[in-house]
């Protein structure tokens, strides 16, 4: 619920913009555009009731409107300091009674009220002081130590700070904190800062009760939340010492000594719900090294030729290299055979067509290829000529004329695949006939066979399908690595956004000695050793050196891993920051690891459990980006449990369950309750401490680093 | 259906020619060195079966009385024939009608 509790209306100083000034109408459409849900006016040393009463009666419908006032308060120090006093909007009447006769003739710009009377005059309307606190026009020191002794319910004294980050760091330290637009230009009102609380508080007087710290309204608030009660154990290995803790539909936050067992309950909760079959991201910062050198691990198994776009592993090629032989060659002995015994019988030497030299000509391949065309137009045109749409496209005679063209061309394309077919089938049968009557006439006479051919063209046929064959593997092998996945991780602030990319290729001659042994999916020296070997068939392929070259290819390949292209791939991961390698800091990997973690699961995991994600994390980061990611979490329903040393975290995310775990001269002890009461009740003997002491003692930097930072961040902002 | 084709040899002075018993006159000389007029024939015998969609051709080797070379010769070279005719009718199947 979005609350502002510093609105100004008018311009009351003469310092004052004039665009403080707001009409009826832009108020009401400013603040329901902000979806604020309760406001208090807060002038400089001027109240009017007559503007409160439009004011409010205008968003009634959706917003809580409270009178107030923002007085110069001055009585130790030297210069004074803005104080907010908000009252019950019950008595608003009393309240601008008491203003009039208080400020009296008095303007807003000479008007300054000390400390007694403000502490004294207000205490009958319920009042909330609102002081402002390392911001301009703060209260002076001695003023401020003064407001709080005299004030009468310390619990209904806060602190407005300059800016979210301070607000985290100060409320750990039970300085109770609000943020109040201070709105200079209605224009902009929903562009301003507001505060957020966890719970609706539904008037001014359970508000009171909420900065009272009153445990019986605000167990009632938590109570409502949905809980179950997980048995979890101080060894998680063993399962030995096991409690009970609820953990919350919500943020949990699990703080403490070191080594007092924290990581034991996340990793307890972690058994649990995988033991369930719930869905779980654990994230242990401590292994965010590990986990981004896993990111980077090479996954060659995963990916195969065609992610590189080939048709084909070329198994076939690489089989038909390693089972290569030359064809045989006639001898010139066959020949002599022949001709001793030709003239033996007459009708023998009549026969000649056994002496015709063969054609030779097979086209198979050009053959089946003008069928596979013709029967691809073929199937087009009966859809084309079945289907209606296409008729609505042109007029019925140019529909008519069209198909009868696209007939006659399928009509001439039949005629022609089938004159092909014959032709190269007529070369076939003649050949096949020159053999088979070759071998009659030898069988018929006892004579020996006239060789039809020489050998030759087989032989330097065989060799070209080779080296073809070689040249359509490395023709693969030297495409150029591709990119096939890209990750996104995260921002790296101003340095740019984040990546893993996934890069493929194949390993070839050019490249091999490049690549690491890890990208590779076989051995790095059988890679090499088989691209060696076939490179060596491809350059000898027409020499007399083929058959040496060939046999230690063979050997290789039938008795190594390598058995096509597959086996050749390497994947190489690199993390890309903008456009170039990057190698990120343990920090920068600190913050990709938890806004990936958490980007990733976030619409698939229904439990998030965090191991000191502030390791290695500036707390402005923290501030900024992990907090609003893990209160994103919370709100769309995950439950979020996180052990931690860190004040922002554990204040900021809103948790509304606290598990503190001590440990003590061995003696361990688990505490149980919230911030919100300020309580935690031990599990073994309900003893009870409270949260602010306790988060103070064991959140980081303790109090020394609290005052440090509010240094930091309230003054120089 | 099947139809039977008797091819016969005429034999001439040096020259022996096998007809194939079509309707039309279709011959080969075993005594040619042609290899245009060995291939001319198979484009012409290979129309004739492409073209008939009604009839499978089985040819039957009739030189009945003759014991030659030109006989042994041609009644081993005709079965090797008729066998590669059949084997090549699941191509013809396939072709466009």
């Amino acid at each position: 619920m979005l609350v502002d509790l510093h609105v100004h209306t008018k311009k009351c100083k003469s310092g004052d913009d004039k665009t403080r000034e707001v009409t009826v109408q832009l108020f009401s459409s400013k603040i329901r555009l902000a979806g604020i849900k309760v406001l208090a006016i807060t002038n400089h040393n001027c109240f009017d009731i007559e503007q409160y009463n439009k004011l409010k009666a205008s968003v009634a419908d959706v917003c809580d409107v409270w009178p107030g006032i923002e007085f110069d308060v001055k009585q130790l120090s030297s210069k004074a300091g803005h104080v907010i006093v908000i009252v019950n909007p019950e008595k608003v009447e009393d309240f601008n009674a008491l203003i009039k006769s208080t400020i009296g003739d008095s303007t807003p710009d000479s008007f300054v009220i000390n400390i007694d009377n403000l502490c004294s005059k207000f205490n009958k309307l319920d009042p909330i002081f609102i002081a402002h606190y390392l911001k301009p026009k703060s209260l002076g020191e001695d003023d401020l130590d003064l407001l709080n002794s005299k004030i009468y319910n310390k619990n209904r004294f806060l602190k407005e700070p300059s800016n979210i980050v301070s607000i985290g760091v100060l409320n750990a330290y039970d300085q109770k904190c609000v943020l109040g637009s201070d709105v200079k230009d209605w224009n902009f009102y929903e562009k301003g800062t507001f505060s957020e609380f966890k719970y609706d508080f539904k008037d001014y007087k359970n508000f009171l009760k909420l900065l009272d710290k009153d445990s019986a309204y605000i167990n009632d608030l938590i109570n409502q939340e949905q809980k179950e009660i997980i048995e979890v154990y101080g060894d998680n290995k063993t399962k030995q010492h096991p409690f009970r803790i609820p953990v919350y539909n919500d943020v949990n936050i699990i703080f403490g000594d070191k080594g007092s067992g924290k990581s034991e309950i996340l990793a307890s909760l972690n058994d649990y719900y995988i033991s369930k079959g719930i869905p779980v991201s654990y994230l242990v910062s401590r292994a965010n090294e590990s986990w981004f050198s896993t990111l980077l691990l090479p996954t060659p198994n995963l990916y195969f030729s065609s992610t590189l776009g080939c048709d084909s592993n070329l198994v076939e090629n690489f089989i038909a290299i390693a089972n290569y032989v030359d064809p045989q060659i006639v001898e010139i002995e066959s020949y002599k055979k022949y001709f001793k015994t030709i003239n033996k019988n007459k009708n023998s030497a009549l026969i000649k067509l056994n002496k015709i030299s063969k054609i030779n000509s097979n086209n198979d391949v050009f053959i089946r290829k003008l069928g596979s065309e013709y029967e691809t137009f073929k199937s087009f045109l009966s859809s084309f000529t079945s289907s209606e749409m296409y008729k609505h496209f042109v007029t019925d005679d140019d529909f008519i004329n069209l198909k009868n063209d696209l007939s006659n061309v399928l009509n001439k394309s039949a005629e022609h695949y089938k004159d092909q077919w014959i032709k190269n089938k007529a070369n076939s049968l003649s050949d096949f006939s020159i053999d088979s009557i070759n071998t009659a006439v030898s069988e018929c006479t006892g004579t020996p066979t006239l060789p039809t051919e020489t050998g030759f063209f087989k032989f330097a046929d065989e060799r070209i399908k080779l080296m073809n064959n070689a040249n359509a593997i490395f023709n693969n092998l030297n495409k150029e690595s591709v990119v096939v996945e890209s990750t996104y991780l995260g921002k790296l602030g101003n340095k740019g956004s984040g990546s893993i990319t996934s890069e493929c290729g194949f390993a070839n001659p050019s490249n091999i000695e490049k690549i690491d042994s890890k990208w590779l999916k076989q051995n790095k020296t059988d890679c090499k050793d088989i691209l060696k070997k076939l490179k060596s068939v491809q350059n000898e392929a027409f020499t007399k050196n083929l058959f040496d070259k060939v046999s230690k290819f063979k050997t290789a390949y039938n008795d190594g891993v390598i058995k096509s292209l597959n086996d050749l791939i390497f994947n190489k991961k690199s993390f890309i920051l903008g456009s170039k390698p990057y190698k990120p800091s343990a920090g920068e990997i600190a913050i990709l690891s938890i806004e990936y973690e958490i980007l990733k699961n976030k619409t698939n995991k229904s439990i998030f459990l965090f191991d000191e994600p502030e390791l290695s994390l500036g707390n402005e980061y923290i501030e900024t980006n992990i907090v609003p990611l893990i209160k994103d979490l919370a709100k769309s329903g995950k439950t979020v449990v996180i052990a931690t040393h860190n004040a922002n975290i554990a204040v900021r995310t809103g948790a509304i369950n606290s598990i503190l775990k001590t440990a003590n001269n061995s003696e361990y002890n688990t505490y149980i309750g919230s911030m919100y009461t300020n309580e935690l009740k031990s599990v073994i003997d309900n003893e009870i401490v409270k949260w602010d002491a306790e988060s103070e003692r064991t959140l980081e930097g303790g109090e020394k680093a609290f005052k440090e930072r509010g240094y930091y961040y309230g003054e120089d902002n | 259906m099947e139809k039977i084709i008797d091819v016969t040899i005429e034999r001439k002075e040096n020259e022996a020619i096998l007809n194939f018993g079509f309707e039309e006159k279709m011959s080969l000389s075993l005594t040619s060195d042609s290899q245009d007029e060995l291939k001319d024939f198979f484009i012409k015998l290979l129309k004739k079966i492409v073209d008939d969609k009604e009839n499978i051709y089985k040819l039957n080797f009739s030189d009945e009385g003759q014991t030659d070379l030109f006989h042994d010769v041609g009644d081993k070279y005709i079965k090797n024939l008729d066998n590669e005719l059949s084997s090549i009718y699941v191509e013809i199947n396939k072709l466009p009608r």
